[in-house]
């Protein structure tokens, strides 16, 4: 499944507040993973541990032209690693700030890349790119 | 002051912190040339003619910095513009310059995504420098 798909699917079914930390993602439907037949749930750990220390320790961002990204921002993509995890989707191969207090997940495979980009103003959206073109671009939030 | 014209034989630099990731495995990604909130009229980079990587790699970033360099030639060749932009609100630096094409106005366009993956892979063509990390 694409991100894209992957990402709809998930918008679409959250339907409660997600806290930071992830420890209490609002409950999906019927499609989370078992822990017995998840496949990417090890590939998660790495994201959520590098997700919440941006929430914990924000100046890991200590770089005078780019804005470090938000609380609300961090917060939002916690829930959204957590909420992925849990329906054992793919992890990102990339985490990475935008410089502008926003947050970008992407996956790559060769000129293909996806990206799950979490904006400063609360915008989420999702890109996808065939080399240097934008071949799609989704906004879901 | 008088503005000099940026010529094809010269070389810009962009700094990118290391605590980002934008430059990773020796890899550098569209990332690392998003504009800013506040850069209305383009991103910025230096010119090799008036400052040195060293210089431009100086900042208070804990981890460092990388310096990516991009030649002006394989800019153009690419049909980017490159524009001086010696007037600042530091003061003039004939050393600044900025790519107008790349601004806070449509950082989230179509047209942003497609440039930043176009400098990335012209800022492959030379080796990146660092990482530098400044003592004080």
């Amino acid at each position: 499944m694409s991100l894209l798909a992957e990402a709809e699917q998930t918008a679409a079914e959250q339907n409660t507040e997600i806290t930071p930390r992830g420890r209490s993602v609002s409950s999906t439907k019927s499609d989370l993973a078992t822990p017995a037949t998840r496949q990417f749930g090890r590939q998660w750990q790495p994201v959520l541990d590098k997700l919440n220390l941006w929430w914990t320790d924000p100046e890991v961002f200590d770089d005078e032209d780019y804005e470090r990204p938000s609380p609300n921002v961090v917060s939002k993509a916690i829930g959204w690693a957590n909420a992925l995890k849990e329906k054992d989707r793919p992890a990102p191969h990339r985490v990475v700030p935008d410089g502008s207090g926003g947050i970008i997940f992407e996956r790559r495979s060769g000129i293909h890349s996806e990206k799950l980009h979490f904006w400063d103003d609360g915008k989420i959206e999702v890109i996808e790119m065939s080399g240097h073109k934008v071949i799609d671009r989704v906004r879901l939030i | 002051m008088n503005v000099e014209p940026i010529g094809d034989d010269e070389v810009l630099y962009r700094r990118i912190p290391v605590s980002t990731a934008w430059y990773a495995d020796k890899v550098i990604y569209g990332d690392a040339f998003q504009p800013r909130k506040d850069e209305h009229t383009g991103i910025s980079l230096f010119r090799d003619k008036f400052r040195t990587v060293e210089e431009v790699a100086k900042g208070k970033a804990k981890q460092g910095y990388y310096v990516a360099s991009l030649r002006v030639s394989d800019l153009r060749r690419a049909g980017i513009i490159v524009e001086p932009r010696p007037d600042t609100p530091e003061g003039w630096d004939n050393a600044h310059v900025e790519i107008p094409g790349l601004n806070a106005g449509n950082r989230q366009t179509n047209e942003a995504e497609e440039l930043q993956s176009q400098l990335a892979e012209i800022a492959m063509i030379l080796p990146v420098a660092g990482k530098f990390v400044t003592t004080e």
